[in-house]
């Protein structure tokens, strides 16, 4: 699908061009801005063409992560544009399995939503099907957490299956996997900022007499991050093409793999300067431990990829030169 | 398929992987062959080059009028594709072939028109003498010298580390020409015979225990003026350019054969793969499979990726290192403690993969590049 673009390159640079623009508002309104700038239509059109953009953005940027219920809906199709409309937010799992389960007359939840609606319905998956919960059937406690700014709301309880509408025949594998890949191009995003930002102190910072970027030390710890941001795009740029269900899961893992060594060796070319609140450093290095626990920690998210390549005869051998 | 038209990418992937299903016995001479001695090795891959050749399969990818079929680096990159997916050995001699030769079809086409043939079919071995004993990560203070006599260059001087050299016929070497003080810009590259007198091949038996390397001895060697590669004065832009091909392609052959790798864990000792382990080594390959993909349709479509193909070098030096720290440890003390003839093969590889890190530009080397030339941080 991502070889033949939808949306064409002017079209494509051109809502670039808007976006950075809106976004790059102090105290915007993401979800509003968005939608002003028919992000939801790009989105349907043309995912790979748009989602890269955004949520590469939104991790340089460190905005709100509420796109990420867009990713969901959109996967869903129809049934998850009215869920949208209807002013549901998505109940996101923490780790690779759902954010619910059956257990008997009852569904269990247990997600994240963003963006402090806690009044608002629930869309949730269980097994290949979404449900819509009342918002006030959950308990919801705002999570501070390690990154306030994301403001997630922790969702959780028992619903009875008969309080919930529900929709079937759902590809629920295919919304985890969409969300993984958003987060991971968000990863990218911050560890982009994080790179740009050491290198430009490494080349103004002087000690003994010379920047401190003129040392191997300190050139290898970045070309390192460097190297790991690249393995994570190669492989997030394919999980579009092939393997979709290999490949997100690996990509989650390389861009959180990145994430974090930018996150150390940025602090260390930073130095103590990167340790204080005065510097950004910290709102990245937040961001990042925080993405890393949505769909799965990094940890988690290699096991589950290793139990699939087990259970197959050859290990999968996406993309081609 | 014998036919001189190139075939879209895919049927002529197709079109290989079918061929090569027929081919079970030679596939299997191929994946059972081990030795330390890499004249045996050679013997028994040229068995299976002269096969891809008669079949047309590795004359695709190059240049019609040098001997080729047409199409470009695509499809050779599915040849090793294929072959890796079969666990077959890519073989050795094609290694060179991919680093020196796409820089010969452009620099020097005649060279390319008298030698291809030979080296595809396997009945002649290139090798690639680069490394000095007091010049390798800091190449340009290279001192084999080659000077002017008339309408020949005489070759003095001693190339080391070079691979394949025992099992090579013929040696590109990256010569000075200029002043000893003219560093980069006084360098050429100019093919020498190996039986040409005044040469002298010596094997050096590496950590793994194979000849994997040589040094070749440059004794007042008299050389045509046609061997020389691109213009007197040429040879740091053509071992950029060469570079270029050698980080693209070598890694990607690398990634046929380490997820081979991994598939033959799999199959040996399924059950005590940990999956953690396991994704672990597969994500060392995975992205260097994918960066590699994307270097060599650069390449292909004439682009010139520049000094970020260093990734792929660092890529392939820790996937080199993940994957055989996996296979030692599923395989349980085979790879120390065992004689047998798998074991022997499993210590071999393992120990050769520890020198992933250093050939072809160190670890740091390809560290310092990123860091100076695609971040752009100050030279020390």
């Amino acid at each position: 699908m991502a070889d033949t673009p939808v949306i064409d390159r002017d079209a494509r640079d051109s809502f670039e061009r808007s976006l950075r623009g809106v976004l790059g508002q102090p105290g915007i309104d993401v979800v509003a801005a968005l939608a002003d700038l028919g992000w939801h239509d790009f989105l349907a059109v043309d995912a790979p063409a748009v989602v890269p953009l955004l949520f590469g953005m939104l991790g340089e940027m460190l905005l709100a992560n509420a796109p990420l219920d867009d990713v969901a809906f959109d996967v869903l199709g129809p049934v998850g544009a009215d869920l949208r409309e209807a002013g549901h937010v998505f109940a996101h799992p923490r780790r690779v399995t759902r954010a619910a389960a059956i257990r008997g007359s009852e569904i269990e939840v247990d997600g994240l939503v963003f963006g402090g609606r806690e009044e608002a319905p629930i869309a949730v998956l269980v097994g290949s099907r979404v449900v819509s919960v009342p918002g006030n059937l959950l308990a919801s406690s705002s999570v501070a957490g390690m990154d306030p700014s994301l403001e997630l709301v922790h969702v959780r309880g028992r619903v009875a299956q008969s309080d919930v509408t529900a929709h079937d025949g759902v590809d629920d594998a295919a919304v985890a996997q969409a969300c993984r890949r958003a987060i991971a191009y968000e990863l990218l995003g911050a560890t982009d900022s994080m790179l740009a930002t050491a290198t430009e102190y490494a080349k103004v910072r002087t000690q003994f007499g010379q920047p401190i970027g003129s040392f191997q030390a300190v050139k290898h710890r970045l070309a390192d991050v460097l190297v790991a941001r690249q393995a994570a795009a190669a492989v997030v740029d394919e999980s579009w093409r092939s393997e979709p269900e290999c490949t997100t899961l690996a990509a989650k893992a390389l861009a959180a793999h990145a994430g974090a060594l930018a996150s150390e060796n940025c602090l260390q070319v930073l130095g103590a300067i990167g340790f204080t609140l005065e510097h950004d450093l910290h709102r990245f290095v937040r961001r990042v431990r925080v993405l890393d626990r949505l769909y799965g920690a990094e940890s988690e998210v290699r096991t589950e990829l290793g139990r699939l390549l087990k259970a197959r005869r050859q290990v999968p051998r996406p993309g081609a030169a | 398929m014998n036919g001189g038209a190139v075939v879209d990418l895919d049927a002529f992937r197709k079109g290989f992987g079918d061929w090569l299903d027929d081919e079970t016995a030679l596939l299997r001479r191929q994946r059972e062959c081990f030795s330390l001695d890499l004249a045996d090795i050679v013997d028994v891959q040229r068995e299976l080059q002269e096969a891809m050749f008669a079949a047309g399969w590795v004359r695709h990818g190059w240049p019609e009028d040098l001997g080729g079929l047409g199409g470009d680096a695509r499809h050779r990159a599915a040849v090793y594709d294929e072959l890796g997916r079969r666990r077959v050995p890519i073989p050795e001699s094609y290694l060179t072939v991919e680093t020196l030769i796409p820089m010969l079809t452009v620099h020097a086409p005649e060279l390319a028109r008298r030698h291809l043939v030979d080296l595809l079919r396997g009945s002649e071995r290139w090798c690639q003498g680069f490394s000095e004993p007091d010049a390798g990560s800091d190449l340009a203070s290279l001192r084999t010298a080659a000077v002017r006599d008339g309408d020949r260059w005489i070759v003095d001087g001693h190339k080391i580390w070079t691979s394949q050299a025992t099992v090579s016929q013929r040696c590109v070497v990256l010569v000075r020409t200029g002043t000893p003080e003219s560093r980069h810009r006084g360098l050429s590259m100019i093919l020498v015979d190996h039986d040409a007198p005044g040469v002298t091949v010596r094997p050096i038996r590496t950590m793994s225990g194979r000849d994997e390397l040589g040094e070749v001895l440059f004794d007042g060697v008299r050389v045509d003026g046609d061997r020389m590669i691109g213009a007197e004065g040429d040879g740091w832009g053509l071992a950029m350019y060469l570079l270029q091909w050698e980080r693209g392609m070598y890694p990607w052959q690398r990634q046929a054969g380490l997820l081979g790798t991994l598939d033959a864990l799999l199959e040996r000792s399924g059950d005590a793969v940990e999956p953690r382990a396991l994704a672990d080594a597969y994500l060392s390959v995975l992205p260097m499979r994918l960066s590699a993909a994307r270097t060599i349709r650069r390449l292909a479509a004439g682009e010139t990726p520049g000094p970020e193909v260093s990734v792929d070098k660092v890529l392939l030096a820790r996937a080199e290192l993940t994957v055989f720290d996996l296979a030692d440890s599923v395989l349980d003390g085979a790879v120390e403690l065992f004689d047998d003839g798998t074991a022997a093969e499993w210590r071999h590889d393992y120990l050769f993969s520890r020198s992933a890190p250093i050939y072809g530009g160190s670890y740091e080397i390809q560290r310092q590049i990123l860091a100076d030339r695609v971040l752009g941080l100050p030279r020390g």
